[in-house]
């Protein structure tokens, strides 16, 4: 093995034999243009793909797309070469990533030839069936059927092969990878092969046979990918042929260059993007809006309503949002749908079945609705119900299970359903105008909402072509944004914060039992220099009165447990609690049947007489604490947590209460959202408040406790989340 | 074309003939792949709620200051001035933009960010509120995300809670209009179904009173001028960047190390 990995890092970064030509596949699609299917070399050996096929490009290559044939069993699917790139040839190299999709009996032919004889006799071609290697030439055929590593199905392999005519040794060699640690290599004598070839057709992914009806041998076509195709004019070395494997397996070229990734943006511009990665969404919580990010650029965003889940245990890409029976959202901009547009979404099947009859993508304030879903006797159909109050139905698979993807394509009147990137069938109905709702309808908004998991909604100001929408299954299925580039998912167990900016934060690790500094907590991921860049304030507290202060920490200052922090930054930065130990949520009488933790708080060290004012300058009646959320999922609802004031627990409201006084039931998070510079940017919300009031992972929270607290041990039960 | 004709015939008999053609509101026949049309989706209508509030958001936008947390609303409970009402506390220096309501009843004298009413039907209601900001001389647009419209369950440890519904869309919207106290002038919460936005220029003031109200019957302002829908207001691409790099550099600007944001001055 050492052996083998010595020598593969001294492999070449060229090969000798001139290329002839060079298929990367990585146009956004094909359908039967002239010179669509593009040879990168000067040779221009352009080619296309049969137009009554359904030949196209899809974004999960070996490189970026590659070339995707005979999904639907239709046997004229294949990309029609220059015949000159091996005619008159006596020796050539072919190299190409396969990725079968199909039955192991499958001839699959990834290349063949024919002269324009009208027989079926084939000049020359190559196929892959099980784990076996074929070429035929003229009738006679040779095939590698012992090669260590096959072809394996539903994974790229690397194919290689080189052929020499008798002239030259006569000499049929296979290299091929799938996958494992180094390349197998085999050659057979082909004595057939006696002269120059001499071809008319030359054909990727079908058996080109002159003497059938449409010029393809039936069952002789490939099914899967075919990506990175080259034809060389002589032999390759084994050697360099390792190299371009190596090169390739990593997505690189062979001079060792990572190409651009591939943006296929549809000809319709995109309106909105909801990708559903966002961490958590807070239902309107603590009055934060917009909670439900729009990913174009155009800021559509939306506040969740109730109870959505982000799910990043069942999703398509990323994370996804689960709902339940009452769940929707506003969007906090409307956006408007004219005559012609497209949405794209994947959705779980089946849906929860609540006991409703729609279960509606969303609605305009008035009349007409996003498209629909009805149950009804357990028949699942959809539907359009237009801006006239007009309603039909049709149907859709009711066996469909798990995520499927969905696109409406909505045009004057007429809307067109196609799932997983084929067309289903068609209501003469559409609908326009400002999308208010989304997930549920005006009609009833806690009544209609779509009750399952969802990901990936996007609109397009226009209607999508059937390429399109199967361009955006493939890349979506393959994990990839609507347009064929890569995504990155979000991390939820860090959190950001903005350059210029202050944050009160909150450190959800378990300090108690494993302390850490503020150099182990912030200064393994800040980027910036400490002091310069960013730094770290804790609150401190007066013991002779009820003032507090600001003390800046040093790297080396232990953090508390469960006490807020204000990290400031010049820099855009992230930060994470991964080398620290989650928290053990060991308290006793806990508001939630999951567990709670208790956090320390700092009594007040002064009871001001009844008499007393508040100076309201923190030297007054209360005591304003920094507290620090110790979750990291999800939020909690401040309803749950309880204030614990000489052993004794109380509810944020009974706390208040005017028989105990011990603290304000309300709290104040400090929430400056994108657009709000200022450092005053603090919420206020209590455990009664209506629309919630919730502690957030990584932030912090001010609490108000009273003179009644003075000489008690006061702590905060927070529930597990 | 005809097939659809006669199917709609026999929808119509079967209907007729049965008496009770909408006992699920809905009426449609299996067609298999075909197109179906159905009798209606029957809309529910929504009705005024007694338990809603609203969210009074104030935007300074050539400075980036927006604050969300005022609440207004009814409920049915008798005690939801006493246990609703959330108190403010003083601006904490520097730039700021607060909706306060000041010395409301039920509550002891003070700024209060959440202000609820004991629902009255047929009974006009007002809260009073106060826009104030750090800058006398500032273009404030003030607007609201709808109707939060409240539906109290107890849960399961006996608390009373709420399931919220946000319409843009709830009749009591038309009986909602907000009054400029300086002025005197009258802006209905909405305009043809469309949420509205008031802008205005603070002269030589850092606050300026207002008053929500709802009346007992639809409001029935002539379209103001001025007015503006809160939700048709859509930046381009290019000027949300510019805004953001507006923000940006303002905050680099504005920033200061060695000064964290104050929360009650310190002694």
């Amino acid at each position: 093995m050492k052996i083998l990995i010595s020598f593969l890092l001294c492999l070449p970064l060229y090969v000798n034999a001139a290329k002839i030509a060079d298929y990367h596949m990585d146009e956004c699609s094909w359908n039967g243009a002239p010179d669509e299917v593009v040879d990168s070399t000067a040779n221009a050996n352009h080619a296309k793909v049969d137009i009554t096929g359904t030949t196209t490009t899809a974004p999960d290559g070996q490189i970026n797309r590659a070339g995707r044939f005979n999904e639907d069993g239709v046997v004229n699917s294949a990309v029609a070469l220059p015949a000159s790139i091996l005619d008159g040839k006596n020796e050539f190299t072919f190299t190409t990533w396969l990725n079968l999709s199909g039955q192991t009996g499958d001839k699959n032919t990834f290349l063949s030839a024919e002269k324009n004889d009208g027989s079926d006799s084939d000049e020359i071609l190559f196929r892959v069936s099980g784990g076996t290697i074929t070429m035929v030439y003229n009738g006679s055929s040779k095939s590698f059927t012992n090669l260590d590593a096959s072809v394996l199905f539903n994974q790229w392999s690397f194919l290689a092969l080189s052929v020499k005519n008798k002239t030259l040794g006569s000499e049929f060699c296979v290299t091929i990878n799938s996958g494992q640690a180094s390349t197998e290599y085999q050659c057979q004598s082909i004595t057939a092969f006696s002269s120059a070839l001499n071809i008319e057709h030359l054909v990727l992914a079908q058996d080109r046979a002159g003497g059938e009806a449409n010029n393809f041998f039936p069952g002789g076509d490939l099914n899967g990918m075919m990506d990175e195709v080259k034809f060389y004019d002589s032999v390759v070395s084994q050697t360099e042929l390792r190299g371009l494997y190596d090169q390739e397996v990593q997505g690189k070229y062979l001079d060792g260059t990572t190409p651009p990734s591939i943006s296929c943006t549809p000809s319709a511009s995109l309106l909105v993007d909801y990708r559903m990665d966002e961490c958590y969404f807070l239902g309107g919580a603590n009055g934060v809006n917009g909670d439900v990010i729009d990913s174009s650029g155009n800021n559509f965003n939306a506040s969740s309503v109730d109870r959505i889940d982000s799910d990043d245990t069942d999703a398509k890409i990323c994370r996804s949002g689960a709902f339940d029976a009452n769940s929707y959202a506003v969007t906090d901009a409307q956006f408007t749908l004219g005559a012609n547009w497209s949405m794209s979404i994947w959705l779980k099947f089946p849906f929860v079945q609540t006991g409703k009859l729609y279960y509606i993508l969303g609605s305009y304030p008035s009349r007409g609705d996003l498209p629909l879903f009805r149950y009804r006797n357990n028949v699942l159909e959809w539907g359009v119900y237009d801006n006239a109050g007009s309603f039909r139905l049709n149907s859709i698979d009711n066996s469909l299970t798990g995520w499927h993807h969905l696109v409406f394509v909505n045009q004057v009147g007429n809307t067109d359903l196609y799932v997983d990137g084929n067309f289903t069938n068609s209501i003469t109905l559409g609908s326009s105008g400002d999308v208010t709702y989304l997930w549920t309808s005006s009609d009833d908004l806690g009544g209609q909402s779509i009750a399952s998991s969802l990901d990936e909604m996007e609109f397009f100001d226009g209607t999508l072509s059937a390429d399109e929408i199967k361009n955006i299954y493939l890349g979506e299925n393959s994990g990839l944004n609507y347009d064929g580039t890569p995504r990155d998912c979000p991390s939820c167990d860090s959190t950001t914060i903005s350059a210029h900016t202050w944050e009160l934060v909150g450190i959800p690790a378990d300090l108690r039992i494993d302390p850490k500094t503020v150099d182990q907590i912030f200064g393994d991921d800040m980027q910036g220099i400490f002091n310069t860049d960013w730094r770290v304030y804790k609150r401190t507290y007066s013991t002779s009165d009820n003032s507090s202060g600001y003390q800046q920490l040093a790297l080396n200052d232990q953090l508390s447990f469960g006490e807020g922090y204000w990290l400031g930054s010049s820099l855009d930065e992230r930060w994470d609690v991964n080398n620290t130990t989650v928290v053990n949520y060991d308290g006793s009488n806990c508001p939630t049947a999951a567990g709670c933790v208790e956090v320390d708080l700092t009594p007040v060290s002064l009871n001001f007489p009844p008499s007393g004012t508040d100076a309201n300058d923190g030297s007054g009646l209360y005591r304003y604490f920094y507290s620090g959320f110790v979750g990291i999922n999800k939020p909690v609802d401040w309803a749950d947590c309880r204030f614990v004031i000489g052993g004794v627990s109380y509810t944020p409201s009974q706390a208040e209460d005017s028989a105990n006084d011990f603290a304000a039931k309300q709290i104040w998070l400090y929430n400056p959202n994108e657009a709000t510079a200022n450092p005053n940017g603090y919420t206020t919300c209590d455990d009664t408040t209506p629309g919630g009031c919730k502690l957030l992972p990584f932030k912090g929270f001010v609490v108000e406790l009273h003179g009644n607290t003075k000489g008690k041990t006061v702590k905060l039960l927070i529930p597990k989340e | 074309m005809f097939r659809k004709k006669i199917f709609i015939v026999f929808v119509g008999i079967v209907l007729l003939l049965s008496g009770c053609s909408e006992s699920d509101g809905y009426s449609t026949s299996t067609v298999g792949d075909t197109e179906e049309i159905a009798v209606k989706k029957a809309p529910i209508i929504e009705v005024a709620p007694s338990n809603w509030y609203i969210r009074v958001v104030a935007e300074d936008i050539s400075r980036a200051l927006k604050t969300e947390s005022a609440q207004l609303g009814e409920l049915e409970s008798n005690n939801a001035t006493e246990k609703h009402t959330l108190k403010a506390l003083a601006p904490f220096g520097g730039a700021y933009l607060d909706v306060v309501f000041t010395n409301p009843d039920g509550v002891d004298a003070g700024e209060y960010k959440v202000n609820f009413h004991t629902y009255q039907e047929y009974v006009e209601d007002r809260w009073a509120f106060t826009v104030k900001t750090d800058d006398d001389n500032e273009t404030i647009t003030l607007y609201w995300r709808g109707l939060y419209v409240l539906d109290p369950y107890q849960d399961e440890q006996g608390r009373e809670r709420y399931k919220e519904y946000r319409s843009m869309t709830n009749p009591l919207l038309k009986h909602m209009k907000l009054v400029d106290t300086a002025t005197g002038t009258e802006y209905p919460a909405v305009v043809g179904g469309i949420v509205q936005k008031y802008s205005f220029e603070l002269i030589n003031s850092k606050a300026r009173e207002f008053e929500w109200v709802v009346t007992v019957d639809e409001v029935n302002i002539p379209k103001p001028v001025a007015s503006r829908s809160a939700s048709r207001i859509v930046l381009t691409k290019e000027e949300i960047v510019e805004r953001k790099v507006d923000v940006t550099q303002r905050r680099a600007e504005q920033f200061d190390l060695s000064k964290p944001p104050m929360f009650i001055e310190q002694k």
